[in-house]
């Protein structure tokens, strides 16, 4: 079976081995005497395994295992499909609906029963009770900031994987505005979306696209990213119309997940007043945009080695733009990660996380005009030395002069 | 509902009109899963329950969320925690226009960051502030990390419980509402399926099936795709697919892009979400609509004698072990069903979910369950002929006060011409 899209320059051995490595360092440099991992994206890092895709969150299992002292990934799965070949058959244990299988695939893992430290990066009570049988003696340790560090910096074989699914999530973001006109159902775009990703062989969304006006008559503008289609509000709340109504500006943010390598845009278009026609920029869209490209100059300026979460918070605040909604950056990897950085969230979310050199970020502008609406358009970036390396190519739209 | 016990699966619409609102009555609904959760956390004695997974939240809040990956989910969580005595849940969401209505303003808030230790000490007031007092009993499904290690080390006089103890029984038995939903869940699925099938011939790519299907169920109205659909080849042996730790057919396999070849025996699995509640669709195709072989056809005449036999049992007050047994009987004494899953699962806010019949928690677990009216049951059999492949299918139907409604209608195609 051949790759889904190209990324000819990537080793996926070399990329497996590089991952392992640094996790068996980093569980060495904490004293972890095991892993129990529970997020799908961390059992993907140490494990290089390919396994089956269900939507948003899943209750805390116990999907693989990893134990200092044999170097040995263990793996929750019945079969061998989608599991690399260097992991051996016998660390494999299989799905079951029994608490005491679990318990004794648990315990024959060579090296967890007698673990002292076991780092978590989730727990449910019915799992610290399991766990605590298999392994009496261990104490379960907070390994998410770990892991976080571990996952952070992007080799090159990481950042070409992540490039690849920049490609897919910008021609899919194209797919989406492509289907625009006035009264759109915004869940037919997110259909177009799909289509076009399936085309070049992914079926992992992240998110879904999605699609929002950001001038509703009446309504608040500086709203955030990530706005589902609904006509449920609550009292004061806008109603974002499942239609997308003509002329109005369309925030799209759209992003998949390629061999699990993330890859999200976000752009904003405009809408065209009737059917076959091209959309019109006003004068006052195009001045918004215009402090749209002021900002995103600033916020890709900070995206440089050594720089922290806030520098991006200063980017707003020197340009005088309040900040939105939610995170105006999050790291980009095996999905979402962090630094997130942005209003709502706590400093040791990634305020204060220092932008080594590889992480990846995806990274949000957005400025909002009382009575005009909000621009809001973002990246997926490298960090360098010398500030952000955009990885796609993708213009900016109607609004900045293109197509 | 006489007439629907004699019904056949698939042959006719299901028509459930008197049976099943139509359209489900939403407000009605939360009320009723609200009330469910508040008599268990009162017998119980628990303080308040605390959901991040995804299903979890639907059933005890049912909010408007974008789709996406697990990192994001945990990132940009949506949350509900329900304390006791209280007439609604609280709602935390990055997304608050889709909180539903009749939810208090004052009980939705902006979305818990808990994956950091500082998050998790901020939701930690958070639930303190509102339960009150520290929680005595507080239930909970999946923790973050620093959550865990905040609760344990903070409140070390908390009773952690495990939020199943408190959904499971609210959850096992719908209201008439929710069956609503899964029909329609299931109805949107089944109707993109037609779509897919068309397009099922020789050259199609596996991912080119899966372009097919989300579009249509997104031009359809779903709220969400809830798994990556499988279309995966079947050969005619085991050990045609991958090693298995238990030596069984290994089913689902992950989609990519593989190319499909005329003939190809095909097992679908796919779900969707309308107003959080799942559907389940599994057929057997044939690539090129070529038919069948004799055998393949027996397969699938005893895959029905396997489900109306099973459906023949299917009443109120009948055990997991009477339809493990009936499902035995038919194919001589073998279990016709994937032995690392069931022959029967439930289907609601989770994709599967209680009750689950014929797994390997063992034939005590299945005497143990007693059918109720409100049960939902995916009947989904295998028959497996090594050598010469096999069938596999999924139908639905929900228990009644004296036997069972479809909630699937979908043809057999190519098998049933």
């Amino acid at each position: 079976m051949s790759p889904p899209v190209q990324h000819g320059s990537v080793d996926v051995e070399r990329l497996g081995r590089d991952r392992r490595h640094a996790c068996l360092g980093a569980m060495a440099a904490f004293g972890l005497d095991a892993l129990v991992l529970g997020r799908e994206a961390n059992a993907r890092y140490v494990s290089g395994a390919s396994r089956l895709w269900t939507v948003g969150a899943r209750p805390f299992g116990p999907g693989c295992v990893v134990v200092a002292e044999t170097g040995a990934v263990h793996l929750l799965s019945t079969w061998d499909d989608g599991i690399p070949a260097d992991i051996d058959r016998r660390h494999l244990f299989g799905v079951t609906w029994n608490g005491a299988v679990l318990a004794a695939n648990l315990a024959a893992i060579p090296g967890l029963a007698s673990a002292r430290r076991i780092g978590v990066d989730g727990m449910s009570p019915g799992i610290a009770a399991l766990l605590s049988a298999v392994a009496p003696e261990a104490e379960l340790i907070d390994a998410t900031g770990v892991l976080a560090q571990v996952r952070q910096p992007k080799t090159d074989d990481e950042v070409a994987t992540i490039r690849a699914a920049v490609g897919v999530a910008e021609s899919a973001l194209l797919a989406g505005v492509e289907g625009l006109r006035p009264g759109v159902p915004s869940k037919e775009l997110t259909g177009r979306v799909a289509g076009r990703m399936a085309e070049l062989g992914v079926t992992i969304p992240d998110p879904e696209g999605t699609f929002w006006t950001t001038s509703p008559p009446g309504g608040p503008a500086g709203r955030g990213l990530r706005r589902p289609a609904s006509e449920r509000p609550v009292a004061g709340s806008p109603v974002i119309p499942t239609r997308l109504p003509a002329d109005a500006l369309v925030a799209a943010h759209v992003g998949v997940l390629v061999d699990g390598y993330q890859g999200v845009v976000a752009r904003t278009w405009v809408n065209p007043s009737t059917v076959n026609t091209p959309p019109v920029v006003s004068e006052a869209r195009r001045r918004l945009q215009e402090r749209w490209a002021t900002l995103w100059e600033e916020l890709l300026a900070a995206c440089r080695t050594g720089a922290t979460g806030d520098d991006l918070l200063t980017a707003y605040r020197r340009t005088g733009e309040p900040l939105p909604e939610g995170p105006v950056a999050h790291g980009v990897g095996l999905g979402m990660e962090p630094p997130l950085v942005g209003a709502g969230l706590p400093d040791d979310a990634g305020r204060t996380t220092e932008l080594t050199e590889g992480t990846v970020l995806f990274v949000t502008g957005q400025v909002s005009e009382p009575g005009v609406g909000s621009v809001l358009a973002g990246d997926t970036v490298l960090v360098t030395g010398g500030g952000a390396e955009r990885l796609g190519t993708l213009g900016y739209g109607p609004l900045a002069g293109g197509d | 509902m006489p007439e629907a016990a004699t019904r056949t699966m698939g042959a006719v619409d299901p028509d459930t009109a008197g049976v099943l609102p139509d359209p489900p009555d939403l407000h009605r609904m939360r009320v009723e899963r609200h009330a469910r959760l508040q008599t268990q956390l009162g017998r119980r004695g628990i303080d308040a329950v605390l959901l991040n997974a995804g299903g979890a939240v639907q059933y005890a809040a049912g909010p408007a969320v974008v789709a996406g990956d697990g990192g994001r989910a945990a990132h940009r969580r949506t949350s509900v925690l329900v304390v006791a005595g209280d007439h609604l849940p609280h709602l935390f969401t990055p997304c608050p226009e889709g909180a539903p209505s009749g939810l208090d303003a004052d009980h939705v808030h902006p979305s818990l960051y808990l994956e950091s230790p500082q998050g998790a000490e901020a939701a930690l007031e958070t639930v303190m502030d509102l339960v009150g007092s520290v929680p005595a009993r507080l239930a909970a499904d999946d923790l973050s990390a620093p959550m865990y290690q905040a609760v344990t080390r903070r409140w070390a006089t908390t009773e952690l419980v495990d939020a199943a103890r408190v959904l499971g029984p609210a959850r096992v038995v719908k209201t008439g509402d929710e069956l609503a939903c899964i029909r329609q869940a299931q109805r949107l699925n089944e109707t993109a399926m037609y779509d897919v099938q068309s397009t099922l011939v020789d050259g199609v790519r596996q991912t080119d099936l899966t372009g097919t299907f989300l579009r249509r169920v997104c031009d359809l109205g779903a709220d969400a795709n809830a798994i990556d659909p499988i279309w995966q080849v079947m050969g005619s042996r085991r050990s045609d697919g991958p090693f298995t730790t238990n030596g069984e057919v290994a089913f689902p396999l992950v989609t990519t892009d593989r190319v499909l070849h005329h003939g190809d025996v095909v097992w679908v699995d796919s779900g969707v979400q309308v107003h959080g509640y799942n559907s389940d669709f599994g057929r057997t195709w044939i690539v090129g609509d070529a038919p069948p072989t004799a055998q393949q056809t027996d397969q699938f005449h005893r895959w029905t004698a396997v489900v109306e036999a099973v459906l023949d049992q299917v009443r109120p007050g009948a055990t997991g072990a009477d339809l493990t047994a009936a499902a035995r009987e038919v194919v001589g004494g073998d279990s016709p069903w994937l032995s690392h899953f069931y022959l029967i699962h439930g289907l609601g806010t989770e994709s599967a979910e209680a009750p689950l019949i014929g797994t390997d928690a063992g034939p005590e677990a299945d005497a143990r369950l007693v059918l109720e009216p409100g049960m939902v049951l995916v009947i989904e059999p295998v028959i497996w002929d090594e050598g010469h492949g096999g069938y596999r299918a999924e139908d639905i139907v929900a228990v009644t006060d004296d036997g069972w409604v479809a909630l699937s209608d979908h043809p057999y195609h190519p098998f049933d011409r």
